[in-house]
Formats: C-alpha cells, sequence, structure tokens
C-alpha cells in the first residue's frame, strides 16, 4: 500500500477540521433564515416587517392613508419601541406631554435617542424611529412631516384633548392639525 | 408579476454577461450574472438620477453596453480542479437554499426597510432620486446621502410587478448576488485547498450568510468591493475591466463601499516599488469617478452625511477619544471573536499572515479600512453602545474579507510582496492589459 506523505495527511486533516467547521456554523444562520420565513408566511407578511409582527395593524396604516388622500403631510408619535413592553401607558404620556409642549429632544433610552438625534433639528413630534420608517415605507408616496403635519397618528401614546379626530381605535387616534 | 420581476431582473444580467464570459458554464453563468448586476445597477443608478422612469431605460442601456462591450475582451473562465468545484458546489447549493428561502421572506430588519426599501419605494413610486425622500428632512433617518444602486435594482422589481407590496423579489436578488458573488471570489483564489476553504470560511460565515438576505446594503457592498479587488489582483484573471465595473459599483453601494473602494485602488497603486501597470490607473478612475459622481449628486440635492460632518468633528473632544478608543477596541474584538460572528475568520486571516505570504496592498488595505471604521465609531453622534450594537458586525465584513483576501489570493509559497504584479506578468504576459 503507498504511504501518504506526512505533509499530505495534516493537510488533509487541517481541511477537514476546517470544513466541519464552516459547515457546522453555517447550520444556525440557514435555520435562522428558514424559522423567518416560516413566520412570514404563517402571518401572511409580504411587505417588510419583524417576522411573523408587523408593528401597527393594517386598520391603522389605513386609517391614516384614508385621512391623508389629498397630498397632505403625516407624522406619527410613538412611545419608544423597546420600552413600550415595559410601561407603555407611563412611558407614551411623558411623550405626549413632551411632544405638546414642544420639549423634544428628550433623551430617556437609547431606542429614542436616536429618533431624536436624527430630528434634532427641534420641535420633530416623530417617536421612534423603527416606526417612523416602516410606516414611511407604507405612506409613500405620501409625504412625511415631523415638524408642521397635516395628519397625526398617535399610537399607544394619548392624543391633545383639542385636537380634531378622524379615526381612533382601542390604542391609536389620527387627528388632523 | 411578482414572479416576472424576480426573473427578469436576475436573467436578463446572465444573458447580457454571458457574451462577456467564456469557458466553464457554472462559472459563466454566476460571473454573468454579477457583471449583469453591475451593469444593470450602474445603468438604472444614472437613469434614476435623470428620473421620469428613466431609471429602467439606464438598467437596460447598462446591459446592452455590457454584452455590446464586454464581447470585444471577454472573460475565459477555467474549470477549477477538485477543491475549486466542491467549493463552488457548496456554494451553489447554499445559494440555492437561500433562493428559496427568499421566496417565503419578507424584508425583516428595521436598517433594511427605514433606509434601502424606503429609496426603492421611492425610486418606484416618483420614477427617480429627487422626491422628499432623498431631500426633506423629515427622511434624514434613511441617510440621504447614501449612494442608491441596490434601491435602484430594487425598485425595477418593483416596476416589473407593478406594486412595492411584495418585497420578496428583492430578497431574491440579494440572494442571487451572494450566489454569484460568492463564486465569482472563490475562481479568483489559486487553486490550492486551503485558499479555497479559507474562501468558503468567510461566504458562509454566520455573519455574511445573515447579513446577505436581510435586504441591507453591508454585504452586497462588500461582496461587490471583495470581487473587484480580488480580480484586480489576482493572477489568475487576465482580463482586468470587471473589476473597475465591480469596484465602482460597490463605490455606489453604500458609503463605506465607497471609502473602501478608494482604499484598495489607492493601496494598490501606492504599495508598490515599481511603475503601476495600466489597469491599476483604470481602475482608480472608475472608482474615482464613481465616487466624485455621486458626491457631486448629493451636493447638488443639499444633503450631507449625518453622522461625520463639521457638526460631529467640531463635537470630538480629547475626553471623547479616550473614553471612545478602549469600548471600539472592546466591541470589535468581541464580534471578531464569536464564532456565531466572525470567529472562524480572524482565527483563520491570523494563520493566513502567519504562515502566508500576503499581497500587502490587500493586507493595508484591510487595515486601513477597519482604522476608518474606528474613526466612523469614534466620532458618531449617536451613543456609542446603541451604535455599535446594530453595525458593528456588519461593517466589519468587507475589512475582514480583505485581510483574507490578501494572504489567500496567491498561492501558497509564491514571493508576493510589492512586486507582485512583475511576477505576474512574468508568468502571465497578459496581465495588465484591461
Amino acid at each position: 500500500m503507498p504511504s501518504v506523505p506526512r505533509g499530505q495527511t495534516r493537510l488533509a486533516a487541517v481541511a477537514g477540521v476546517l470544513t466541519a467547521a464552516i459547515v457546522a456554523f453555517m447550520v444556525a444562520p440557514m435555520w435562522h433564515d428558514a424559522s423567518q420565513a416560516r413566520a412570514f408566511l404563517d402571518a401572511g407578511q409580504k411587505e417588510l416587517g419583524p417576522a411573523g409582527d408587523p408593528l401597527l395593524p393594517r386598520t391603522v396604516v389605513e386609517a391614516l392613508e384614508r385621512a391623508d388622500q389629498g397630498g397632505g403631510t403625516w407624522a406619527v408619535v410613538t412611545p419608544p419601541l423597546r420600552e413600550s413592553s415595559t410601561d407603555p401607558a407611563a412611558v407614551g404620556e411623558l411623550i405626549a406631554l413632551r411632544a405638546i409642549r414642544g420639549e423634544l429632544p428628550y433623551r430617556p433610552s437609547d431606542g429614542e435617542r436616536i429618533s431624536t438625534e436624527l430630528y434634532r433639528e427641534s420641535r420633530s413630534i416623530c417617536g421612534d424611529i423603527n416606526y417612523v420608517g416602516w410606516l414611511a415605507y407604507q405612506m409613500l408616496p405620501r409625504a412625511l412631516d415631523c415638524r408642521h403635519p397635516h395628519y397625526v397618528l398617535y399610537w399607544r401614546v394619548r392624543a391633545p384633548i383639542t385636537a380634531v379626530r378622524i379615526a381612533q381605535g382601542p390604542d391609536w387616534t389620527v387627528v388632523s392639525r | 408579476m411578482s414572479f416576472l420581476a424576480a426573473v427578469v431582473t436576475t436573467a436578463l444580467p446572465v444573458i447580457a454577461g454571458w457574451s462577456a464570459t467564456r469557458g466553464w458554464w457554472l462559472g459563466r453563468v454566476l460571473v454573468a450574472a454579477l457583471l449583469g448586476f453591475c451593469a444593470m445597477g450602474i445603468g438604472g443608478l444614472l437613469g434614476a438620477v435623470l428620473g421620469n422612469d428613466l431609471f429602467l431605460v439606464g438598467a437596460g442601456l447598462g446591459l446592452v453596453a455590457l454584452a455590446t462591450l464586454g464581447r470585444l475582451r471577454a472573460v475565459n473562465l477555467e474549470r477549477p480542479g477538485r477543491p475549486g468545484r466542491a467549493v463552488v458546489g457548496l456554494l451553489v447549493a447554499v445559494g440555492a437554499v437561500l433562493l428559496l428561502l427568499s421566496v417565503f421572506r419578507a424584508i425583516p430588519t428595521g436598517d433594511a426597510w427605514a433606509i434601502w426599501s424606503l429609496k426603492a419605494r421611492a425610486i418606484y413610486e416618483s420614477g427617480g432620486i429627487g422626491g422628499p425622500v432623498f431631500t426633506s428632512r423629515a427622511y434624514v433617518f434613511s441617510h440621504q446621502d447614501y449612494p442608491c444602486l441596490l434601491p435602484t435594482i430594487q425598485a425595477i422589481a418593483f416596476k416589473v410587478q407593478g406594486t412595492a407590496s411584495l418585497t420578496w423579489p428583492t430578497q431574491w436578488q440579494v440572494a442571487w448576488l451572494w450566489a454569484s458573488a460568492s463564486v465569482g471570489l472563490v475562481l479568483a483564489l489559486p487553486e490550492d485547498a486551503f485558499a479555497q476553504l479559507a474562501g468558503a470560511a468567510l461566504l458562509l460565515c454566520p455573519e455574511v450568510l445573515n447579513t446577505s438576505v436581510t435586504g441591507m446594503a453591508d454585504a452586497p457592498s462588500a461582496l461587490l468591493l471583495l470581487c473587484g479587488a480580488a480580480w484586480l489582483l489576482s493572477p489568475r484573471w487576465q482580463v482586468k475591466w470587471p473589476a473597475f465595473l465591480l469596484l465602482a459599483s460597490a463605490a455606489l453601494t453604500k458609503n463605506e463601499g465607497t471609502v473602501e473602494a478608494l482604499i484598495v485602488v489607492t493601496a494598490a497603486l501606492v504599495l508598490r516599488s515599481s511603475k503601476p501597470p495600466r489597469h491599476l490607473w483604470m481602475a482608480t478612475v472608475a472608482t474615482l469617478a464613481a465616487a466624485a459622481f455621486w458626491a457631486v449628486y448629493d451636493g447638488i440635492r443639499g444633503v450631507s452625511n449625518d453622522e461625520i460632518n463639521a457638526h460631529t468633528l467640531a463635537s470630538v473632544t480629547f475626553s471623547t477619544v479616550t473614553t471612545r478608543t478602549g469600548q471600539i477596541f472592546s466591541a470589535m474584538a468581541e464580534h471578531m471573536a464569536d464564532p456565531r460572528l466572525w470567529g472562524i475568520v480572524v482565527p483563520l486571516i491570523i494563520a493566513c499572515l502567519v504562515w502566508r505570504r500576503a499581497t500587502w496592498s490587500l493586507t493595508a488595505a484591510g487595515l486601513a479600512a477597519l482604522a476608518v471604521l474606528f474613526c466612523r465609531y469614534l466620532l458618531s453622534p449617536y451613543q456609542l453602545a446603541w451604535d455599535m450594537r446594530y453595525s458593528i458586525d456588519r461593517v466589519l465584513m468587507a475589512p475582514l474579507g480583505l485581510l483574507l483576501l490578501g494572504s489567500v489570493l496567491y498561492p501558497m509559497g509564491t514571493r508576493v510582496a510589492a512586486s507582485s504584479d512583475e511576477q505576474q506578468r512574468e508568468r502571465h504576459p497578459a496581465v495588465g492589459s484591461a
């Protein structure tokens, strides 16, 4: 039986270990993608959003679209996404108050910091960047305006009492300004 | 119609690129797809700048130009040896799975929908670049200064299907790009098992696979850059014009891609002991032209970078530098050591740098790209921990890829340093021609 040079054996061993490592670590992201695909499929999601969990219900988006049919501008006031799961009411109240008083920017959290930094030109009423970015896609070609919008969606945030309500649901209100 | 959108935007580039390639059929299909993607993207982007739905015309003209001009100096793709075929087979299999999954996937991540898909839909709705999404301060979160090659290609799919309410064709496009760029990159590597496996380790590492199908531009930009750099400097590629196309496309895909493409061509030009050959100058001109085109267009629209600008530069103090330096190094090291992100690639880079001779220009380019990233985080106007948590993993792709390429682009035992091009020309007299 012909003998295999030791160098070649070592090289084959290294190649084998490397291949095994590549394949082993490759499986996790593929599994992740497959699980994500299944979540999208189960939820019937075809546009964009966290898998299986659209950020806002379709009825809310449609209400804002119906309000803003004449080429007006819109904005969305929300609690920060990361904090909304802990104490939405309290955080939402705080933001609404500050938005009304024009006190933004504020910096209670990372998620919020990014949105306020991005809108730091002053008097922006827009909320968490995740909601704003997601809704900006859905609402096109209707233009976003975080300073002087014609229509505002208050999502899990109490709308100002004096605002003209166009549509509302259990935890949202669309108002005209 | 969405099926038509996916097929049209991936099959037409293959048809156009087919005449620009010769040789091994599987390599031809995937390299043709890669070159077609770039030609369609650049043509479409030029059309999108003009507005009036001219991005479709521009994309078509880009493909026609590739089919016509590519024929004049076609790329000959040799059938790789057994290790090369095994790695290509693995990449094609993974690519097929990604394509299959893409049919059931919407755009999954925040940055993808807030930056790239938003612009794609805006181009689709308004017929070009120039509406409020690209100029109004309200949309500043979408990084209005970023180049729009990827959104333009997504917008073409929206136009073909007639709606932006289905996004799986865009997932299909990026999965197809991953497969074609991966095979293009591996075919540029030398015929030794270690180099081929190192290439596969980079392309199949968890972070690359995850990021490639999110709809963000980081992976497309990095893959185009790495292919362009490999094509420019690899002794296996004797026709160099595809490198110009790839580097220009990388520069038009993301801001990081612009800087990194400029770094690659500068390092290739400067780190030599002899007069640079003509193809390096041509690559530099192509990359500079792409970067200058977009910078001028940003200026015309009146948008600037929201992260690095006069305001953020003015706010940097000595204390910012000292407190952030440790944080940045530690976050980078943490991500590089994590096997779920870059933990396979980084030990390989170290091993390659120790045991193989490096192509110093690429190694230097990788280090320079890391230094640029470091400075970008130093100047970031956002809370550093937040900023790094959501971006550091994916932006490491190009610098780490360049470092790995730097040490596997030449066969084991080749005396490679600043004079590599001369040796290469001795062995392959045609190298150096565009």
